[in-house]
């Protein structure tokens, strides 16, 4: 129960920030329409961290995913001057970043390599550390990094389209309506793919979950 | 799937154990390198398009002078048959149509005519052609040799580029903005 509060805590204080957080958006990408390449620097240093994060899980690959994410920017960078502000900018530049992501996986499907980053510290991770392990030290490095790795394979088992709308929703903490603006599809589609997603998932990891 | 032996069954739901997954992020340094290689790739994005959009006005530019320099000889050649028919029907030559004729490469004569107006135009074209060939060139200075500025003129617009400690790190003082389609805003692009 802590960790759900814990974690709905993070989501609110999300929101809240989310409208101040659009109009800085909106004020730096006109700065960058105007010329100025360093608000362009200031965009990337907001949400390289979240960019990268979403190309990490939806590929596997942290290298795979440093690519993608640069190449998301500066594709971002190449059309922000028709970047009209009918969505938020981060809406705008996940649509980007996720639709490059999919063709290169598309593309690349034969070729399956992983490379994980190491765990860090996070809000609520802690606990739910706790929650799977309270063992040894060794003995919960162990078994985190076995876990990582086949939460990584059943992330992988699926498709990219359901993946990524897992990844979105449950990873990066995306409302349904704001996946579908950036996927291009309908709400219902979204809710639909998630939950067939969330079975498929829930079947793969049965052994280690409640 | 099947779980190891020794795993013990954890109190977590899917949701929870798919979260975990924010705690999964690259170390500082990593972001370093992806700062620098992105900026890297952000310069040559920047130059790519001035050159593309240089190349593209210069390619228009070049076919109106040569579209100018084409339509002056045939008005000129079209005027010089007319005079010659004319003064062969009279029986004469005029000496001023002998004249036209040497005087026709001769762009240093700065006269109203149309066959000069016409090699000035080509000339004008033909420098142009040799600004094709761009280069990062110094820029002479009293200034210590790790200030010494290096510039590269793209025509109507300009970037700047200043030498940091080598070869390899420079940064980008300015950009012109052909990419947003404004002459006035200058950007900066440092790494």
């Amino acid at each position: 129960m802590n960790i759900v509060r814990s974690a709905t805590k993070v989501f609110a204080s999300d929101k809240d920030q989310s409208t101040s957080g659009m109009d800085v958006d909106f004020a730096l990408v006109e700065r960058v329409q105007t010329g100025d390449v360093a608000a362009f620097d200031e965009l990337v240093r907001k949400y390289r961290t979240r960019l990268y994060s979403v190309m990490y899980n939806l590929t596997g690959n942290r290298e795979d995913a440093s690519d993608l994410t640069q190449d998301a920017f500066i594709k971002a960078f190449q059309s922000i001057g028709r970047f009209r502000g009918k969505s938020a900018f981060y809406t705008w530049l996940y649509r980007i970043a996720v639709n490059h992501a999919l063709t290169f996986i598309k593309k690349n499907r034969r070729r399956r390599f992983f490379s994980f980053d190491n765990m860090t510290e996070e809000a609520g991770a802690d606990e739910i550390f706790e929650a799977i392990a309270s063992k040894t030290r060794t003995e919960k490095a162990v078994l985190m990094e076995e876990l990582q790795e086949r939460l990584n394979e059943s992330l992988q088992k699926l498709s990219e389209k359901h993946r990524a709308v897992v990844v979105l929703h449950e990873i990066e903490g995306l409302s349904h309506a704001e996946i579908a603006e950036i996927t291009g599809a309908s709400i219902g589609t979204v809710r639909s793919r998630l939950h067939y997603a969330k079975n498929q998932l829930q079947a793969d990891l049965q052994p280690y979950l409640s | 799937m099947k779980a190891d032996k020794n795993f013990t069954k954890p109190a977590v739901s899917l949701e929870q154990l798919l979260r975990l997954k924010r705690a999964e992020k690259p170390e500082e340094v990593f972001w370093d390198r992806f700062d620098r290689e992105l900026h890297g790739r952000m310069l040559r994005t920047l130059v790519n398009s001035e050159t593309k959009s240089m190349g593209w006005s210069r390619w228009l530019r070049m076919r109106w002078l040569q579209a100018g320099a084409v339509a002056a000889c045939a008005v000129l050649l079209a005027l010089v048959a007319v005079d010659l028919r004319t003064q062969e029907q009279a029986g004469t030559v005029s000496p001023s149509a002998v004249a036209l004729q040497p005087q026709l490469p001769d762009v240093s004569r700065q006269t109203a005519s149309p066959a000069v107006a016409a090699s000035a135009i080509a000339a004008e074209a033909e420098a142009m052609v040799e600004r094709t060939d761009f280069g990062i060139g110094r820029v002479a200075s009293a200034k210590p040799q790790s200030e010494l500025s290096f510039s590269r003129d793209f025509g109507a617009n300009s970037v700047r580029v200043a030498v940091a400690s080598s070869i390899d790190s420079y940064r980008m003082d300015y950009a012109s903005d052909s990419v947003f389609g404004s002459q006035s805003a200058r950007g900066r692009l440092v790494y």
